[in-house]
This record gives C-alpha cells, structure tokens and sequence, in this order.
C-alpha cells in the first residue's frame, strides 16, 4: 500500500486523517451503528483506505468520553460493540463544526 | 499441508488451513506486538479481530475451510499496522517496539539462551557460544571459580528467560516487523526437536542434552534418597543423628528453638530443593520435554533462593550473638593408679538425664555417651569420650590420661600455657575413676571442646561402667563397630 508514493497523495492523506474523527462522531450523531456500519459509510466516502484504521480512533475517542458502546447480539450471533455518541461527543462535535466553517472560510478566502 | 486448523476468530468458530491459520496467526500477532503497551492496544486488536470473523462471515467461509488467499484479502482489507497508523503524528513511537529477552527456541543448539541474547543485543549468537564453550573448557583445567559461575549463568538464564512461543512473543524477541523463522513449529506443539539447526548442531546438541540430562537425573535422584532416609534418622554413612537437630541447634547457637527450628527447616530446603531442582531439570532434558505453564523450574529456583538467603539470615545473626572464640589450648595430664582387678569407671549424675535421649557409640575400645534433653531450656549433656587400651606392659599400675582443649576469647598467650585448663571433670575415688559431664545449655556456653581420658590397663583387668547402661570393655566381646569387623577380616 504506497500511501506516500505521491506527495499528493501524502497530502490528501493527511487531510482525510484529519476528518475522519469528525466523521465518525458526525455518522454516530444521527444514529448509533455497529463499527462495520461506520466502516461501509466511511468506504462509500473513501475516507478510508484499509478498514483497520477506525480501530484505535474508536479506542481513543471513546476514551477520552466522545463516545460509548453497549454489547447488542449482531446478526452473526455472538454479541458486538454497539457504538452510540455521547453528551461530551455532541459538544465537541459541535466545537469540530465551528473549526470546520472557519477553515472552509479561511480556505474560501485564500483561494479568491 | 493439508492439516485443517479449528480456530475461534472474535468468538467465532472457523476452519481454516495451515497456511492460512500460520499467516492469520502473524498478522494478529504483529499488531498484538505493535499495540503493546498502548492504551486500549488489546480493544484494538479485538476488535479487528471480530471485523475479520464479519468479512469471513459475510465471505461464507462459515462452512468453508479458510484459505491463505482469502486471509492474504483481509490483511490487504483491515491493513497492516503502519497501513492503520501511516503518517498519523498523534501515535506515539509507532515504529519501535521494546525488545525483550526470550530464548529463540526455533533456533536452538541447547535451549535458545544463546539464540535469544544474540537476537536481544542483534550480535550473532555464535558469540554468545563461544564464550560458553571457551568457559566449559576452561573450567575443567582451570582452578578459577569465577569460570564455574559463567557457566552456571547458562542453566540460570535458561530458567530465568521463558521461550517466545506466541507470535507476539517472537515480534517482541525480534523487534518488530523481522520475518518469523520456523513458523511450522507453532503448529506442531510438542515436536521437541523442531528448530534445532541441521547437521552438526543438532547431533551435538541432542547427544550433550541427554548426557547432561542423565548425569543430573541419577545425581538429583541419589541426592533425594540421601535426604529422605537422612530425614527418618536411617544413616548409611554412620553419622549419629541426634534426635531433635533443632534443639541441639538451639543450645549451640544461642538462639530460640523457633529459629533453630526454622534453621533446619531452611537448611532442609536448601539442600533438597537442589537435588529436586537436578532431577527435575535432568527428566526435562533426557525426554526433551517443555516447562509447562506454571514454570516449576522457575519456582524451584526462587523457593532454592529464598529457603538460602533465609539460612544465612539466622547464620548471621546467630553468628553475632555467639560468643567468638579465637584460640584454643590443649592440655593434658596424666595419673597412675594401682593396680586393680577391676575398674569401675563412673558417670556423675547420669541418672537424671536417663529418660532422656541419648547418643551411646560403645565399642570393646571407646565408649562415648551425650544426652539430649529437650523442652523449653534444651541441653546438651557430654561426658568425656573414653579410649581404653589393655596390654600387659600395665602390669604394675593403670595410667590415666585425660585432655581437653579449652578455647578462649583472646588469642593464647605464653602465660596462658602455664596454666593448665579445666582438668576438674575426673576425680578418682578408691577403685573408681569418676567422670562429669560437661552441660550446653543457653545459659551455659561451650567452654571446652573434646575432653578425653584415655586409660591404660593390664589386659586382665576388667573395665565396667555400670550406669546408666551397663557396658563392659571386653576383648570377647561382640564388634558393636563396623570399623572393627573391617580389622578383624583383613
């Protein structure tokens, strides 16, 4: 996988990494999903290359309180983690959007 | 290999074969050893995990055997750890992983220890062996003690290093990301020899193990019977065995009988747990078998340690307490008696101490008597040792020979020699030589050590000590020592 075999690919790179937590809060605000749901949406957005990646953003986010999981029987059989977004998630969600406006509107501003 | 591997994924169960299960084995490991130490590194791979088993779910690979192919899919799908954190600047030391010390089995001559240190400190464990077999060389014509304790560091670190046997153990004994040698092992659980290097290593090393694998068995197990028979007071070495080692402890060393007690216990230990610890460690060499879970070798080790460390903990504070003795005297002095038919040779208050336990060695030439007597104010009780010798050159009168060493605190001077030492243990009362004791106790100290009265006699005379059990010095009479039955054949 030659993530950095092109610079802009490199660049590009960094930008998505950038948004993707803000991603996954934004998916889980309008409902609470399974981690493979968020791994279909994240694909369909290419967000993601390898699905692997959500993984430790998950962990991270749902230590630092943005987001909580119940155990719910999947379709499979045995029980997964059911991820739904929580009180401080929406705040900082919230926050995500205000630096998002500012930054299209900086970016809208340098490219005139 | 057409071996099919049953394995649970995220809880679930698949089929899988060899290969498949090897590579899958890999990938998980590699992140397991990426994520370690990370916050929420076990959640992360678990719940990789349970994507895998949604794929292979969604694949239909429920009914079928997994295929390499289909993993090779998933691990290009899910992605390998620097896929996963590639260029993110907030993960911390993505690319490093602590290197830790474990002994390399898949690539071993002995046990891996020298395999494990070169892979430990990236030097070529040639090194490593070298230096070992230089010092096993060295130390059969050297007098160097320090070579016995180089070599003694091998079969130490070999208990002390556990063997990488998960892959994540193996990326962690490597460093991160290195190919994993001799996977095939992995599988195979058991197969002892696997991973030995071809050819002259493997002979070597298998014909080395097994030899030193036996010379420690048969040491550990003679060691052990030793013990045990030592331990029901059965001596095959003639060595008397006082009943209660504890209080005889006790009454010498100046200390309570709970720490004299708990002497013997360590003293026990540190000698039983070695011949354990030889036997144990030559069974597992001779059949080439693996330490299980619990590490009974490890346990041994420690438990030997501690029970020594405890031994001379109480050596030296006992050690402290008692009294120190620089120098001895010996003297000696002699008398002449007439001439009797008879000599009665008499024990000072021995019939106090009769219902105690005692020690007798009696032959036709000596006699030695020591009591035991236990409880809260344990003694020792000794009455001098008694050596008889009948010839007809004591015609005329019987000599009497006693000595004694008599130690002292200060180093013995000159003026020291004029005076005799406590020669008040004999007296001679009509036809019979009286004898006192000498009494151990915590209030009462060692003063004297080996009191002796030797007696000569004409080989006519009859020599009886009557109490407390009756023992008469007869050329006629039965051989009560081995020693004597050797002379007497040859």
């Amino acid at each position: 996988m030659e993530i950095y075999s092109n610079s802009i690919e490199n660049v590009k790179a960094q930008m998505r990494k950038g948004v993707i937590e803000y991603c996954i809060l934004s998916i889980l605000d309008k409902k609470d999903s399974y981690a493979s749901s968020l791994i279909e949406e994240l694909k369909k957005a290419h967000m993601i290359v390898v699905e692997g990646t959500i993984y430790p953003l998950l962990i991270r986010q749902k230590n630092q309180g943005l987001l909580s999981y119940r155990w719910e029987e999947s379709p499979q059989g045995p029980p997964r983690k059911y991820y739904a977004i929580t009180e401080k998630g929406r705040e900082a969600l919230r926050e995500m959007d205000a630096a998002w406006n500012e930054i299209v509107d900086t970016i809208k501003y340098l490219r005139q | 290999m057409d071996k099919k591997i049953k394995a649970s994924i995220g809880k679930m169960a698949f089929s899988l074969d060899a290969a498949a299960y090897t590579k899958l084995e890999e990938y998980l490991g590699e992140l397991s050893a990426h994520y370690e130490g990370k916050a929420g590194g076990k959640d992360i791979v678990s719940g990789i995990e349970e994507r895998i088993a949604e794929i292979l779910t969604e694949r239909g690979f429920k009914d079928k055997t997994v295929t390499e192919s289909a993993i090779d899919e998933i691990i290009f799908t899910l992605g390998k750890a620097d896929d996963i954190d590639g260029g993110d600047p907030s993960q911390e030391n993505g690319k490093k992983i602590r290197r830790r010390l474990y002994r390399d089995t898949g690539n071993r001559i002995i046990a891996g220890v020298c395999s494990g240190l070169g892979n430990y400190f990236n030097i070529d464990p040639i090194i490593f062996r070298l230096v070992f077999a230089v010092t096993g060389i060295a130390c059969l014509f050297s007098d160097w003690e320090a070579l016995w304790i180089l070599l003694l560091l091998y079969p130490v670190l070999c208990i002390i290093m556990p063997a990488a046997r998960t892959s994540a153990q193996k990326c962690e004994m490597y460093g991160r990301k290195q190919s994993i040698r001799g996977i095939e092992e992995s599988i195979e659980n058991g197969r002892h020899d696997s991973g030995r290097q071809d050819g002259f290593g493997k002979t070597a090393g298998r014909i080395f193990t097994f030899l030193i694998g036996l010379i420690l068995f048969c040491i550990g197990v003679s060691g052990i019977t030793a013990t045990i028979l030592l331990l029901f007071g059965i001596s095959i070495w003639s060595i008397a065995i006082p009943a209660g080692l504890a209080g005889w402890i006790s009454a010498f060393g100046c200390i309570s009988r709970g720490t004299a007690i708990l002497a013997e216990v360590f003293l026990g230990l540190s000698v039983s747990l070695i011949f354990i610890g030889m036997t144990y460690g030559g069974v597992m060499m001779l059949f080439g078998l693996r330490s299980p879970k619990w590490k009974p070798g490890l346990i041994i080790f420690a438990m030997w340690l501690l029970s020594v460390i405890g031994l001379a903990a109480i050596v030296t504070i006992s050690s402290v307490r008692q009294p120190v003795f620089r120098d001895s005297i010996a003297v000696g002095k002699s008398e002449s008696l007439p001439r009797r038919d008879t000599l009665y040779i008499e024990l000072a208050g021995s019939g106090q101490w009769k219902s105690e336990k005692a020690v007798i060695d009696a032959d036709r030439n000596e006699f030695n008597i020591m009591f035991f007597k236990e409880g809260k104010e344990p003694e020792i009780i000794f009455y001098p040792k008694i050596r008889l010798s009948q010839s007809d050159r004591y015609r005329a009168a019987t000599e009497i020979f006693v000595s004694t060493e008599e130690l002292r605190r200060r180093p013995a001077s000159l003026a020291d020699f004029g005076n005799g030492g406590n020669m008040d243990f004999y007296s001679i009362k009509g036809d019979t030589l009286v004898l006192k004791p000498q009494i151990i106790s915590k209030k009462k100290a060692l003063t004297d050590i080996d009191r002796m009265v030797r007696i000569r006699t004409d080989e006519n005379v009859t020599v009886i000590i009557p109490e407390p059990v009756r023992h008469q010095f007869d050329r006629s009479l039965e051989f009560s020592s081995f020693g004597y039955l050797l002379t007497d054949i040859f």
